[in-house]
């Protein structure tokens, strides 16, 4: 398996095999993430956002952290001008009983956690968070960013990051635990 | 039970610190091992974490393929049709400076800019050796040479005035063209004799000049009159030509004159001494 540089070197010449291991890498996290913001446009502003990687691969320059950094720093540009064109809900919400509505007997969590997929995740989190914290959260988790990389991507200080990202896992908590939510 | 405050208990939510936080969001806390509260937290961070891959690559051919494309359409670095807007602002910015290093000069050659702009251009470029037109436009132009026109020309009074007039201006002054000329009409020097700085009738007519007239000299002077000049034994700044008119050239007017000749006071009735500095 080649490393990273190598295989950053043959996509810059066009090699297929190299171009669908970067696909492989950093596709699904768009997917993931744009779905995150609005989930019926996830495939194409993924799709997009994947083609102008293509086209700036030969500006690119750095190790797989960064790539996935400037990569999504790409498709989260490419979120900001389709919420720009759009006026759409930004999720779809959850409603708590949907949660819980399997009802289980025994542990609710144990019951609910059980059915989660990565897009049941997500979906917790935005509709629980607000959408700073639920950002900075799918950044982290899902691009594997840290908080200056997410903070640089999304233009805020990296104490702001930092802020976010404490209220959201406590809010997160606070969700689950069923002890009321205020965002 | 029907909705988040039906759930059968609560567990305390603890403080995390920054480090546990981003161990949270890294994955690297079991929800086993997470802090009080923060077990279902693990476990969503974990699944969300846990990207189902396959059903996103279903399109995996297609969009390598369509990227493979734009990348060919790319141009190599360096230029061509794929470059980026900031290198398109560039080039236009280059066309623009280009333009202008080559068209100005041009307009300028062909006399087509308008005449402050082409005085100026023309200044610039007759510095470094390029001659365009409107550096001819003042044949005498400083004024070491209108200077010498007025040191070594034969004319006098007014031909005199208007030799470095025309000289002066290019050739577009009318000087001495027009109106009364020195000699022919109006008070002349040595007729009525009133001097200027001095008062008093002007000597070699009525008899009130010391030296027995206006001394003869040419007239380096650029200004000044012989009537003063000829009143004040040579030492007036101020005056006309008329005095060398009339003098037929002998009047030592202009100022250029009082430094040259002696000092020495005017005698004659009502006459006053032109004060010099």
């Amino acid at each position: 398996m080649a490393g990273f540089e190598e295989t950053l070197v043959a996509a810059r010449e066009g090699e297929a095999g190299a171009l669908a291991r970067l696909f492989r890498l950093i596709y699904p996290r768009f997917v993931c993430y744009v779905g995150a913001v609005t989930p019926t446009d996830a495939e194409d502003v993924a799709a997009d956002a994947w083609l102008d990687v293509a086209r700036g691969l030969h500006r690119f320059e750095g190790d797989e952290q960064a790539f996935r950094a400037w990569a999504f720093t790409i498709a989260r540009r490419r979120l900001l001008d389709l919420q720009r064109s759009r006026a759409r809900r930004r999720t779809d919400p959850v409603e708590p009983e949907d949660l819980v509505g399997a009802g289980g007997a025994g542990d609710v969590e144990e019951e609910a956690l059980a059915r989660l997929g990565t897009g049941w995740a997500i979906r917790l989190i935005t509709s629980s968070l607000s959408s700073d914290q639920a950002e900075v959260v799918i950044l982290r988790v899902i691009g594997e960013l840290g908080v200056d990389e997410v903070a640089a991507i999304m233009g805020k200080r990296r104490g702001t990051v930092r802020v976010l990202q404490h209220r959201a896992l406590r809010r997160l908590a606070m969700v689950l635990e069923g002890q009321g939510v205020t965002r | 039970m029907s909705g988040w405050d039906d759930l059968p208990y609560e567990m305390p939510i603890g403080t995390i610190d920054e480090d546990t936080t981003d161990r949270l969001l890294a994955g690297r806390i079991h929800p086993d091992d997470a802090p009080p509260g923060y077990a279902g937290v693990a476990r969503i961070l974990q699944a969300a974490g846990s990207l189902p891959r396959s059903e996103h690559l279903s399109r995996e051919a297609e969009l390598v393929a369509a990227a493979r494309e734009v990348m060919s359409l790319r141009s190599p670095p360096g230029g061509g049709a794929g470059g980026s807007p900031t290198r398109h602002r560039r080039a236009l910015a280059g066309l623009i400076v280009t333009g202008a290093l080559l068209g100005i000069p041009g307009l300028a050659a062909a006399n087509a800019l308008p005449d402050p702009a082409q005085h100026a251009v023309s200044r610039v470029l007759h510095k470094v050796g390029i001659s365009v037109p409107g550096n001819e436009d003042h044949p005498a132009s400083t004024g070491q040479e209108i200077s010498n026109i007025a040191t070594t020309t034969s004319s006098i009074g007014v031909a005199k005035g208007a030799e470095i007039s025309t000289a002066a201006s290019g050739g577009k002054s009318q000087a001495g063209q027009h109106g009364r000329q020195a000699g022919q009409h109006g008070r002349q020097a040595g007729q009525h004799g009133r001097q200027a700085g001095q008062h008093g009738r002007q000597a070699g007519q009525h008899g009130h000049q010391r030296n027995g007239g206006a001394r003869s000299s040419h007239t380096p002077s650029v200004g000044g009159t012989g009537r003063a000049d000829a009143a004040s034994n040579g030492k007036s700044t101020h005056g006309t030509a008329k005095a060398d008119v009339k003098s037929g050239g002998r009047s030592s007017a202009g100022s250029g004159n009082a430094a040259t000749v002696p000092t020495a006071p005017i005698e004659h009735g009502g006459g006053k001494p032109a004060a010099h500095p």
